[in-house]
C-alpha cells in the first residue's frame, strides 16, 4: 500500500483560479489548483494557513462540461460605460481626461488579454457523488485541460461513441439512468449542507450598523457616521452572500424568510434615508446643486440630530438591532440543526 | 472551440453556449455495490469487521478478511477501512485531506505584526522563529514546495529581534 501511495506523488499542474470556496468574500483569500496524477485529479484549495485536497479518480468521472458565462462581457459593459461616462463628464466640465483617460488604459488591457485568453468559462467534472467546479476561467485553457482530462479518461473507461448529450446520453440505455441536473455550487453531500456562516455574518452587520447608529446618536458628531455607512454596504454584501447559500441549501426555513426580510428593511432604511435627503436638500436651498456639498451638509445634520433629522438615526438604530436580535436567534437554531444533520452525514 | 468528442449546444434557458461530454461511468450499473452475502455456513470465512457477513477478499494491506460492504477498492488493490483510517493519519503519505502550512504561518507571523507600527513584531518575531524551527522539517503540503518561506520568516523574524534589541540598548545606553 506504501508504494502505492507514493506512487501518486507526481503531479503535473494544470490549472489555477483565485476567486474560489465557499463564497467569493472569503474566496478572495484562497485559491485552487488542479494537478494531474497518475489516475486521478487532484484539486488542492489553498487558504493561507492551511491546504485541503479532493481527488476525483478517473475511473468514477461521468461527465465533464464547460459553459461560456457572461463575466467578460458584463466587465466590458462596465468599463465602456466608465470611460465614455467619465469622459463625456470631464469634456463637459472642460478638465482634461484624466480618470477617463486611465479607465480607457485599462479597458484596453483588458481587451488584449480577453484576446489572448478567450471568453470567460464555468467547467464542471462530475462523478457519481459529486460535481466539481473546475478552476478554469477562460475558455482557450479550458480547452487544453478538458482534453487531457477526457483522453485520460477516455483510456480509463473507454469511449460512449455517439454519446454527446442533449439532456439525456443518446445510447441505448436511455431510458435506464436519467441525467440529473447539475447544480452550481454543489460539490458533495458534506458541502450541500450549510453551516450558515453568511447569515451569521449579516446578523453582525445588522448589530454593527445598530451599535454604529447609537455611537452617531450618542455622540452626535460625523465621526461615527463613516463606520455607519460602511455596516450599512456590508449588510448589502452579506445579504447577498446569504441569499446565494441558502438558494443552494434549499431548507433555511425561518432564516431564510428573516434575510428576505431584512433585504426588505435594508432597502426601507435606504429610501427613507433617501427622503430625509431631498427634503433636507429642499428646505436649504443655500447649499444648492453642488452633489459633495449636499451631502456634507446632510451628514453634518444628522450627525447633530437637526434639521428634522432626529428620529432618522434612532429609527436606524431600532430597526438594526431587532433584525440582529432576529437573525441571530434562527441563525443560532439552524446552526443546531445543521451541525446535527452534518453529523448524521 | 469544441473541446474533441464533445459538440457545442446552447442552453435553452440562457441561451450561451456549452459543451458536455459523458463518459461510460455515467451509464455504468456494474458499479453499484455488491450485494452483501450473509455467511450462512459453519466454517465460511467471515468478514473481521462484520461477523454475520461472508468475507468475499482480503484486505490488500493488513490481510484482514472484508466483505463487499468493508472492501474499499483502490487501484488494483482492496483496502480495509481501518487502513484507510491509519493511512490518514501517519505523515509521509499521499492520501491526506488537508496539510497545515507552517511555513506560511511563519512568515505572516513575521510580517503582519511588523506592518502595525512596528512594536507588536516584538510578540510576533519569536513566535515566527519558533514557527520556524518547531515545524521547519515538517512538510507543508503534498505537492512539491521549497523552504523558501521558512528561510524568509526565520531571516525576518531575526532581523526583527536584532533590530528590538538595538533599540532597547541605544535606550539603555543613551
Amino acid at each position: 500500500m506504501g508504494d502505492m501511495m507514493t506512487d501518486q506523488q507526481h503531479y503535473t499542474k494544470l490549472n489555477s483560479a483565485y476567486l474560489s470556496g465557499p463564497g467569493c468574500l472569503f474566496g478572495l483569500l484562497s485559491r485552487t489548483r488542479l494537478f494531474l496524477g497518475k489516475d486521478h485529479l487532484l484539486f488542492a484549495t489553498n487558504s493561507i494557513i492551511k491546504e485541503e485536497y479532493r481527488r476525483v479518480y478517473f475511473r468514477d468521472i461521468q461527465m465533464i462540461s464547460m459553459q461560456v458565462t457572461g463575466f467578460s462581457r458584463l466587465l466590458h459593459f462596465i468599463l465602456i460605460f466608465l470611460v465614455l461616462g467619465l469622459g463625456i463628464r470631464e469634456f463637459v466640465n472642460d478638465v482634461p481626461f484624466g480618470f477617463s483617460g486611465a479607465f480607457l488604459i485599462v479597458t484596453i488591457i483588458y481587451w488584449l488579454v480577453h484576446w489572448g485568453r478567450g471568453e470567460t468559462c464555468a467547467c464542471e467534472v462530475r462523478t457519481r457523488v459529486q460535481s466539481l467546479p473546475l478552476p478554469i476561467g477562460r475558455l482557450k485553457s479550458a480547452k487544453i485541460v478538458l482534453d487531457l482530462i477526457r483522453e485520460r479518461t477516455s483510456e480509463v473507461q473507454g469511449s460512449l461513441e455517439g454519446q454527446i448529450m442533449r439532456g439525456g446520453p443518446a445510447g441505448p440505455d436511455k431510458k435506464s439512468e436519467p441525467i440529473p441536473p447539475i447544480r452550481r455550487g454543489m460539490q458533495n453531500s458534506k458541502d450541500m449542507i450549510y453551516m450558515g456562516h453568511s447569515h451569521g455574518l449579516l446578523a453582525g452587520g445588522w448589530f454593527f450598523l445598530a451599535i454604529s447608529s447609537a455611537l452617531v446618536f450618542l455622540n452626535e458628531g460625523l465621526m461615527f457616521l463613516y463606520p455607519m455607512l460602511l455596516s450599512f454596504s456590508c449588510i448589502g454584501i452579506f445579504s447577498i452572500l446569504s441569499i446565494a447559500n441558502q438558494r443552494r441549501a434549499e431548507a433555511v426555513g425561518v432564516l431564510g424568510s428573516l434575510t428576505w426580510v431584512g433585504i426588505f428593511i435594508w432597502a426601507l432604511q435606504a429610501i427613507v434615508v433617501y427622503i430625509y435627503f431631498i427634503r433636507h436638500a429642499l428646505m436649504n436651498p443655500e447649499i444648492g446643486m453642488n452633489p459633495a456639498k449636499s451631502y456634507i451638509s446632510f451628514f453634518e445634520a444628522v450627525g447633530s440630530g437637526q434639521g428634522g433629522t432626529e428620529y432618522l438615526v434612532p429609527g436606524l438604530m431600532g430597526t438594526s438591532a431587532a433584525m440582529g436580535v432576529l437573525i441571530l436567534v434562527a441563525w443560532f437554531l439552524y446552526r443546531q440543526r445543521a451541525v446535527k444533520m452534518s453529523e448524521d452525514v | 472551440m469544441d473541446p474533441q468528442g464533445a459538440s457545442e449546444q446552447m442552453c435553452p434557458e440562457c441561451d450561451t453556449p456549452y459543451w458536455i461530454h459523458v463518459f461510460p461511468g455515467m451509464l455504468d450499473a456494474e458499479r453499484a455495490p455488491a450485494a452483501i452475502e450473509k455467511s450462512t455456513i459453519e466454517g465460511d470465512a467471515s468478514c473481521f469487521f462484520h461477523a454475520s457477513n461472508k468475507a468475499v477478499i482480503p484486505c490488500s494491506s493488513c490481510g484482514r478478511f472484508l466483505c463487499s460492504l468493508c472492501d474499499i477498492p483502490f487501484g488494483e488493490a482492496h483496502i480495509c477501512p481501518k487502513c484507510i483510517e491509519r493511512s490518514q493519519d501517519s505523515e509521509k503519505n499521499s492520501m491526506k485531506n488537508q496539510v497545515y502550512q507552517y511555513d506560511n504561518m511563519a512568515l505572516l507571523t513575521a510580517i503582519l505584526p511588523a506592518l502595525f507600527f512596528l512594536w507588536p513584531a516584538l510578540i510576533g518575531a519569536p513566535i515566527s522563529l519558533f514557527i520556524t524551527i518547531k515545524y521547519f522539517k515538517t512538510p507543508c503540503s503534498i505537492l512539491p514546495r521549497s523552504k523558501i518561506r521558512f528561510y524568509l520568516a526565520g531571516l525576518l523574524a531575526l532581523g526583527e529581534i536584532a533590530l528590538f534589541i538595538f533599540f532597547i540598548a541605544a535606550m539603555v545606553y543613551g
